[in-house]
């Protein structure tokens, strides 16, 4: 590289640094468009149903402490306790923690002052309090009972009217999916700076581009069909009922046409946080940058053509084999994404820091999730563990293992900007070890129970069961127990922690060239982005990253040699 | 005069112009492309109306012929509804104008939703073929 | 500049976000619009399919519709609709060419056109009433479940009909203010919404009248 090029003029920007402040609590409780302060609403919001979801999966292992009923009154509200478990951890968690996260540090990274759409930004928050308060009262009122999947007709005959405001909740929330991914794809494509190709776009804007390509196109046919589920329920018509001429497998059809590609909306997200923290904490560029951003779009596209393997007991017995051949395929450009952060960290030099002990967690268990993954999609493999605790266990590998991990190391790793100060290091360790050891325990033992042929979803199980289902149930509370370590770390090191700086992690994606928390418009001079996002480990990078530090930090020259 | 000749430039270009050329022609009516485009979408559904109940009364008079009728008539149908509603993207929506990221916006969930159909279609509704 | 920064921070304004220039803003509208319009594709494909699979499993049902039915109406109907998305695009027409009064009675006669569209769709909805097509399931009914699977798509079009008069109505409301007046980008964006309920009536004149 012939110039260096310096993200701000030295100066001026000084005496600004002053200045800026954390936003008053009240900007947080109130409308803004801004969308640092929706983010931190997302997040905040998602955070407290990750709270009530989790209290819900306490309950979920309590009950299966014993083989027999005791915590709940029947297997009905065991039905609606696993239901609320899963919809809140997936439409109020994962997916809204993924928007806050994006909300918050794409606009940064891409150099912009805003989303393109603030007010719509704003809409698209606020339309999940009321979604959440909407599902929860459901769950008061006489609950939804048929899982987050809500099969006819246990959707439609059987469960009360919880179900109903079940699905409305599902469809404000699907809105609000859609209206903000809109917001993403305008921003990400329109809103780079001149220097910025989309082949210089940090990986976390190309995971988010492509999982909001999928919330677009996806998301309606939920949409479709909660309405047409609606329909059945509130006004006698018969769309999902054979009885009356309709179609049972319709809506799973539709569901899973939107469903499986939401799983990839719940990771793809995560597995762009991970390119960021490992290429980061281990002082290295990203191995196979362009392949890592094609490969999001590849699983965002493979991600459509899979949906049927979510019904092999179901369909039509010819159709197996072409969706397990899908299946398998998508396996392939998650495998790019595994060997790219493989070789990412390669010979780094890596720091062991709570986000990149997180996003080590993550390679470990999403590979699990993936292989477990692959072996599901084995036809005769399949038929044997449908509907066990094989499967359950398989999708928290890759939902909690591989999307809460992200969230967790992306939590770690952004704090210091969100807040302006750093996370408790120590602390971040020790909830590691409590996260990793309590999820492992929890959910690899269900790997074998579901293989004995435990079911998923019910309260009463064999009692030969018990002695293995008593070791998840502990574990499960050693992993519900870790959450208030995270907890306490961010109330303390909001009040308490060091002060950040405006690049703690000396990185060089553009959200760390301005002030921690950035001031209302992000930058006070249109940043210039360094020429790759990842490329560590030159004295051209060393210098851009130390003009940062003496922009904004008024700190002498790191020692050489940190690079 | 500057005013006129601005005027003048800005009818000389594209949807502006009441004057349009058209199979060789060049016809002038008020409001141009987008008037000629609401004649052509006009005269497309007399023909679709028009046809269907030709076919309509076909089938009806030759029972013999009555499927592979029965899918000419749809397929013709759809060809024309298609062609319709490629007028309306392509000259009222300004999609002629546009960048072309707006067209792949158009064809992506297109092309999910058709495979989505066709698949919905195929599948018989109880999953097994009896 | 330092002074001028300074005084921004010193108030800091997490509403102010006028950092966009008229032209950008405009790309950004159109694509975030095309994008709303591509999600809602998707949401109509399922409510047609509904139909379709009704079509193809039960043609005598739904040719004795077609045929208590008639195409008069829905015809007429058609036209109204097509009619008032011409309007719409001279609107913009006028708009662009400056005159805002022009502008004002294109866009009058839109809401106009889809205000009469929604009356025959009422009329046409009696008339099947009056048939016993109900939206509900009915087992002793001839009708099986076709009011349903007509019914739905249609509604949801109709209903999309009715938040388009009244967004005409608004934009009506704003550009007799001159809101429009040296952009009328908010016309364009109302235009797209139009036209793409004019394109999916197209599609559903066809499948659930004609085919």
């Amino acid at each position: 590289m012939a110039t260096i090029a310096v993200p701000l003029g030295g100066g001026q920007a000084r005496q600004e640094i002053e200045a800026v402040r954390r936003p008053a609590l009240s900007e947080y409780l109130r409308w803004s468009v801004d969308h640092k302060i929706i983010g931190v609403q997302y997040g905040v919001t998602s955070l407290l149903f990750f709270i009530i979801g989790g209290a819900l999966a306490m309950g979920i292992r309590l009950e299966l402490w014993t083989p027999e009923l005791d915590l709940m009154v029947s297997g009905a509200a065991y039905n609606s306790l696993f239901t609320m478990h899963g919809t809140i951890m997936i439409f109020l968690f994962i997916i809204p923690m993924w928007a806050a996260y994006g909300n918050f540090v794409v606009p940064l990274q891409l150099g912009a002052k805003d989303m393109a759409f603030p007010w719509l930004n704003a809409f698209a928050f606020w339309l999940i309090p009321p979604a959440g308060v909407v599902m929860l009262l459901g769950y008061f009122v006489s609950p939804a009972e048929a899982g987050w999947t809500s099969y006819p007709p246990l959707s439609t005959l059987f469960s009360g009217d919880g179900q109903t405001l079940w699905a409305l909740g599902a469809h404000l929330l699907g809105l609000s999916s859609i209206l903000g991914s809109i917001n993403f794809i305008v921003t990400i494509l329109n809103m780079r700076p001149p220097e910025m190709t989309i082949w210089r776009m940090p990986l976390l804007c190309w995971a988010v581009l492509a999982t909001s390509i999928i919330a677009v196109m996806a998301t309606p046919f939920l949409a479709g069909a909660l309405t047409l589920l609606l329909l059945d329920r509130m006004t006698g018509t018969t769309f999902f009922d054979a009885s009356g001429g309709g179609d049972v497998l319709l809506w799973q059809n539709i569901f899973w046409f939107y469903s499986h590609p939401a799983v990839y909306i719940m990771v793809l997200p995560g597995m762009g946080v991970l390119s960021e923290v490992l290429s980061i904490h281990s002082r290295k560029p990203v191995f196979g940058y362009r392949m890592v951003g094609l490969s999001s779009m590849a699983i965002a596209i493979v991600g459509f053509t899979v949906w049927a393997h979510h019904m092999f007991t179901s369909l039509q017995p010819e159709l197996r084999i072409p969706f397990m051949i899908t299946t398998m395929i998508i396996a392939v450009p998650t495998g790019i994404k595994m060997f790219s952060w493989l070789g990412t960290i390669w010979g780094g030099k890596i720091r062991f820091t709570s986000a990149m002990l997180f996003a080590l967690g993550f390679m470990s268990m999403f590979v699990i999730g993936g292989i477990t993954g692959v072996m599901l999609a084995a036809l005769p493999f399949d038929i044997h563990v449908h509907d066990t605790y094989f499967v359950v266990s398989h999708f928290h590998f890759v939902l909690f293992g591989g999307s809460v991990f992200a969230i967790y190391a992306a939590l770690y790793h952004w704090f210091p900007k969100i807040t302006g100060r750093m996370m408790d290091e120590t602390l971040g360790r020790i909830h590691f070890v409590f996260t990793y050891l309590g999820f492992l325990i929890t959910f690899f033992p269900m790997h074998i129970v579901g293989m004995l042929g435990m079911p998923r979803r019910v309260a009463v199980y064999d009692p030969a069961f018990t002695d293995l289902n008593r070791l998840i149930s502990f574990a499960a509370f050693v992993l519900g127990f870790s959450t208030f370590i995270v907890l306490y770390n961010i109330v303390r090191s909001y009040f308490h922690g060091a002060i950040a700086g405006a690049n703690p992690w000396r990185a060089l994606t553009l959200e760390w060239a301005t002030t921690s928390p950035p001031p209302p418009t992000n930058f006070h001079e249109d940043p210039i982005p360094y020429e790759d996002p990842y490329g560590y480990g030159t004295k051209a990078a060393s210098a851009y990253i130390e003009a940062i530090d003496m922009a904004f930090d008024r700190r002498e020259a790191a020692p050489s040699g940190a690079e | 005069m500057v005013e006129a000749s601005q005027e003048m430039t800005q009818d000389n270009h594209g949807h502006h112009s009441n004057t349009v050329a058209l199979l060789g022609r060049d016809i002038t009516v008020e409001g141009g492309i987008y008037t000629v485009v609401f004649g052509g979408l006009a005269i497309l559904t007399v023909i679709e109306v028009l046809s269907a109940e030709f076919l309509k009364s076909a089938i009806h008079d030759a029972p013999g012929a009555a499927a592979a009728l029965t899918a000419i008539k749809a397929i013709l149908l759809l060809a024309i509804a298609i062609v319709k509603s490629s007028l309306v993207i392509w000259f009222y929506m300004h999609l002629k104008d546009e960048k072309r990221i707006l067209a792949v916006v158009l064809l992506l969930p297109l092309l999910i939703a058709a495979l989505s159909v066709m698949f919905v279609l195929a599948v018989p509704p109880t999953g097994y073929s009896i | 500049m330092a002074e001028m920064a300074a005084n921004q921070l010193s108030a800091p304004a997490y509403d102010d976000h006028g950092h966009m220039s008229a032209e950008e803003h405009n790309e950004n509208m159109k694509l975030g619009m095309w994008l709303y319009l591509a999600s809602e594709i998707v949401i109509f494909s399922m409510m047609i399919v509904g139909y379709v699979l009704f079509r193809i499993n039960e043609p005598d049902v739904v040719e004795l519709a077609h045929s208590k039915l008639g195409v008069g109406l829905v015809t007429a109907n058609t036209f109204v609709l097509l009619a008032s998305s011409f309007f719409m695009v001279m609107g913009l027409r006028a708009m662009q060419r400056g005159n805002r009064q022009g502008m004002l009675r294109w866009i009058g006669a839109t809401a106009l056109g889809g205000a009469v569209f929604l009356a025959g769709q009422y009329i046409e909805y009696s008339e099947l009433a009056h048939l016993g097509i109900t939206l509900g399931y009915d087992i002793e009914s001839q009708w099986q479940t076709f009011g349903m699977r007509f019914y739905a798509p249609t509604f949801f079009h109709g209903a999309h009909v009715l938040v388009g008069v009244l967004w005409a109505l608004e934009v009506m409301r704003r550009g007799a203010k001159g809101r429009y007046d040296h952009d009328p980008i908010g016309i364009e964006m109302f235009g797209l919404y139009w036209h793409f309920v004019d394109v999916v009536w197209i599609m559903l004149f066809t499948l659930i009248y004609l085919v």
